[in-house]
C-alpha cells in the first residue's frame, strides 16, 4: 500500500446549509428537487474541501440525515423508536430491532458514485459499523447482543461493503463511535469488524471517538484487520503549544500504548475539537502532529483529521478549523522536511 | 404492600426536544407545564412516591456543575456505557454550596400537597467519580467534600420530601472493601440528623459479590438493578432493610409482561426476604423515548393492580 505521510482528511459530516434544511422540510417541494439540492450541497462540500487543500475527501454526508439514522432506515428488521438525548439539547433518533436483520440493497452506492465522478482527490467513504448499529439500538429480537451484532456484520454490512467495492470504493472508513463504550466487549467489536470486511480487498479505517481511554482497546484490537484508526484526541488535549507530554496530555496515553505494541497501522489523528467554536491555531495543529510523529517515530503512520464529524459546528467554523488544520499540517511537514 | 416509583430524568417529549433545540423563549413555561403533566401521570399510574421528572436538567450533575463553588465545567464525557454525554465537573478548588441548589432545581411548587415526594441525588462517590479532581489530595477527601455538599443541600429540603434516593451507579461498581467502607462513612455523615427515609440505588452493575457490604450502609432501602444483577446469584437471606427492585428495564423498549415481573418479584421476595419491597425503573427512563416510558409506567400500574389482587 502506498504511504501518504500526514495526509489530511475529513471524518464525515458537515452541517447542512440552512436553506437545504428548510427545503428538505418543505412538503411542497418534490423529491426530485430535494435530491438535486442534496447533490448541489454534496458538490459544494467536495469543492470546498478541495479548495481548503484536504488530501482525502467525501461529500460531508450531504445526503444523510445522520450517520446512524440513515442506516437504520435502510435495514430490514430495524425501525426508529424515537428521540434520545446525546447531550444537552442534542438528540438522535434511536432504532429498535424487532426482527432478524436483512440487507435491502446498497444504500451508499449512489452517493459514492456521485462523489467518484466529481472529486479530484482521494476518496474515503464513511459507513456506520455493525457494532455501533447494535449498541445504539434496542434489541428486542435476538437472544444476545453478540448474535445481533454479528448478524448485522454478516448479513448487512458485509454485502454493503461488497457492493461499494464493486462500484470502485477502495478506502472505507467504518464508523464505530460506540466501540469503546463497553471495554469488556472489545472482542465483539473486533469480531464484527473482521466479519464485516471478510474476503473484501480495500483499505479500511475505523473511526472511534470519545473513549475514556483508547488504550483499553488493547490487546484485542491487534487482531482487527483495519489499516487505519481515525481517533478523537483534541477534545481531551490542552490548548498549549509544544510537543512535550505535559502539553499533549490528550494524546500521550494512546500513543504510548500504540508504540509499546509496535503497531504499524496508520493513525488518523484528531487535531480539531468538534465541540467548541474556538478555532485551533495552525501552530497548535502542527505541535499535535509533531508530537504524534515523535511518539510513533514514523510520519507515514500519521494522518490528520478532526476528532469527529463537524456537523455540530456552523459551516463557517468548520471550514475555518479545517483550513487551519491544513496550514498546521503543512507547517509540520516543513519542520519534518517531508 | 409493594411501593412503586421511578428514578431520575424522564424523557422529554417531541415538542420540548424541539423547543430546547431552538432555545424557545417560552421554554421555562413549557417545562413547568410538562412537569405538572408528568407529575399527574405518575399519580394517575398509582406510583407511591412522586418525583420531579427533571426534564430541565441537561444531565444528572448539571445543576451542581453549574452552581458549586470550586467547580468548572469540563469536557463532554460519556455517561457510563451509554451513547449519552454529560459535562464533567472539574474540581479546581475547595468545593462549596449555598445549600439551595436542589431547592431551586426541583419543582416543589408543582407537587400535589398529598403527594409523597421523592428526590433523586447522586451519592458522594458517584459525584466524585464522575468529576475530574484537580484539587483534593485523596479520593477520601474529595468524597467527604461531596458528602458535605449533599448534606447541606438535603438539610434545606428535607421537610418537603418523604424519600431521598441516592443514585449510585459508580458506587455499584466498587468492589474494594476499604473503599466501600470509606463511602459508607461519608453517607453516615450525610444521613445523620436527617430523619427522612433513604434509598441507596445501586444501578447498572452486578452487585451480587458486594451485597453484604451494601447491607451495612446506613440507608433504609437498597435498590438493586435486576436487569444487571441476577437473583440466582444470591443464597437465601433475611435482608435487614427494604429492597427496591429495578425490574422495569429503563434501557430497552421491549415491554415487560406483568406476569413475568410478578413471577420475578415472588422469586426475589423468597430469596431476599426484605423488610419492605418496591418496584422501580432500573435507571432513568430518559434512555428510552417518551412514548415507551409512558407505556412502561402503565405496565407498572398493571403490575400494582395484579399484585394487589394476588395479595403479594
Amino acid at each position: 500500500m502506498k504511504k501518504f505521510p500526514l495526509a489530511t482528511q475529513e471524518i464525515g459530516s458537515i452541517r447542512k446549509p440552512r436553506w437545504l434544511v428548510k427545503l428538505l422540510q418543505d412538503k411542497n417541494v418534490s423529491d426530485e428537487v430535494k435530491e438535486e439540492a442534496r447533490s448541489d450541497v454534496a458538490l459544494l462540500n467536495l469543492k470546498l474541501f478541495e479548495d481548503i487543500g484536504l488530501d482525502v475527501i467525501y461529500d460531508g454526508e450531504a445526503r444523510r440525515v445522520e450517520m446512524y439514522e440513515y442506516s437504520i432506515r435502510r435495514i430490514e428488521g430495524l425501525q426508529l423508536a424515537g428521540k434520545i438525548r446525546s447531550w444537552d439539547n442534542k438528540y438522535y433518533n434511536k432504532g429498535r430491532c424487532t426482527k432478524k436483520v436483512k440487507y435491502t440493497g446498497p444504500y451508499h452506492v449512489d452517493e459514492f458514485l456521485f462523489v467518484k465522478e466529481n472529486a479530484n482527490r482521494m476518496i474515503k467513504l464513511p459507513i456506520t459499523g455493525a457494532y455501533t448499529l447494535a449498541d445504539w439500538s434496542y434489541n428486542e429480537a435476538y437472544k444476545s447482543k453478540e448474535d445481533f451484532t454479528i448478524d448485522l456484520a454478516r448479513k448487512v454490512i458485509r454485502p454493503l461493503i461488497k457492493d461499494l467495492v464493486k462500484t470502485g470504493a477502495d478506502f472505507i472508513q467504518i464508523d464505530e463511535p460506540a466501540a469503546t463504550t463497553h471495554p469488556d466487549e472489545m472482542q465483539l467489536v473486533v469480531d464484527s469488524f473482521n466479519e464485516s470486511i471478510k474476503g473484501i480487498n480495500a483499505k479500511f479505517g475505523i473511526h472511534i471517538c470519545y473513549s475514556e481511554d483508547y488504550s483499553n482497546m488493547y490487546p484485542e484490537v491487534l487482531e482487527m484487520k483495519n489499516h487505519q484508526y481515525e481517533l478523537e484526541f483534541a477534545n481531551r488535549d490542552s490548548w498549549n503549544k509544544g510537543i512535550n507530554h505535559s502539553n499533549r496530555n490528550g494524546y500521550e496515553s494512546f500513543l504510548k500504548t500504540f508504540r509499546e505494541y509496535g503497531e504499524k497501522k496508520e493513525i488518523g489523528l484528531g487535531v480539531l475539537d468538534v465541540h467548541v467554536d474556538e478555532i485551533e491555531s495552525p501552530e497548535l495543529v502542527r505541535d499535535r502532529i509533531l508530537y504524534a510523529v515523535k511518539m510513533t517515530d514514523n510520519p507515514n503512520l500519521v494522518h490528520v483529521n478532526p476528532d469527529c464529524g463537524l456537523r455540530t459546528r456552523s459551516r463557517e467554523t468548520s471550514f475555518a478549523k479545517l483550513k487551519n488544520m491544513v496550514i498546521g499540517t503543512e507547517m509540520a511537514k516543513k519542520k519534518l522536511q517531508l | 404492600m409493594i411501593n412503586y416509583w421511578i428514578a431520575g430524568i424522564y424523557p422529554r417529549n417531541a415538542k420540548l426536544i424541539e423547543s430546547t433545540r431552538l432555545y424557545d423563549k417560552t421554554l421555562k413555561e413549557q417545562f413547568k407545564k410538562e412537569k405538572s403533566r408528568l407529575l399527574k401521570i405518575q399519580s394517575d399510574n398509582k406510583l407511591d412516591f412522586i418525583s420531579d421528572p427533571l426534564i430541565d436538567w441537561d444531565d444528572n450533575l448539571r445543576p451542581f456543575t453549574n452552581s458549586l463553588r470550586g467547580i468548572e465545567r469540563g469536557p463532554l464525557t460519556r455517561y457510563y456505557e451509554n451513547n449519552t454525554f454529560y459535562r464533567q465537573p472539574i474540581i479546581k478548588s475547595k468545593i462549596g454550596t449555598s445549600g439551595n441548589i436542589l431547592k431551586n432545581s426541583i419543582c416543589f411548587d408543582l407537587f400535589n400537597k398529598k403527594s409523597k415526594v421523592k428526590i433523586d441525588i447522586l451519592d458522594p462517590f458517584t459525584f466524585y467519580d464522575l468529576s475530574a479532581n484537580e484539587f483534593y489530595k485523596s479520593e477520601e477527601e474529595a468524597v467527604n467534600a461531596f458528602a458535605g455538599i449533599i448534606k447541606k443541600e438535603l438539610i434545606s429540603i428535607k421537610n418537603n420530601v418523604k424519600l431521598i434516593q441516592f443514585n449510585a451507579p459508580s458506587l455499584a461498581r466498587v468492589v474494594e472493601r476499604d473503599r466501600l467502607n470509606m463511602v459508607k462513612k461519608a453517607i453516615e455523615n450525610i444521613v445523620r440528623g436527617i430523619d427522612t427515609k433513604t434509598c441507596l440505588n445501586l444501578w447498572g452493575s452486578d452487585i451480587s459479590n458486594t451485597f453484604e457490604e451494601f447491607q451495612e450502609f446506613p440507608t433504609d432501602i437498597i435498590g438493586i438493578d435486576f436487569t444487571s444483577t441476577r437473583v440466582d446469584r444470591f443464597d437465601k437471606i433475611k435482608m435487614k432493610k427494604g429492597l427496591a427492585c429495578g425490574l422495569i428495564d429503563a434501557k430497552n423498549t421491549k415491554m415487560e409482561k406483568s406476569a413475568d415481573v410478578i413471577r420475578e418479584l415472588r422469586n426475589i421476595k423468597n430469596v431476599f426476604n426484605p423488610e419492605s419491597i418496591s418496584i422501580t425503573s432500573s435507571w432513568d427512563f430518559e434512555f428510552i423515548p417518551e412514548s415507551f416510558a409512558d407505556r412502561k409506567l402503565q405496565i407498572m400500574k398493571q403490575i400494582k393492580e395484579k399484585s394487589k389482587m394476588m395479595k403479594l
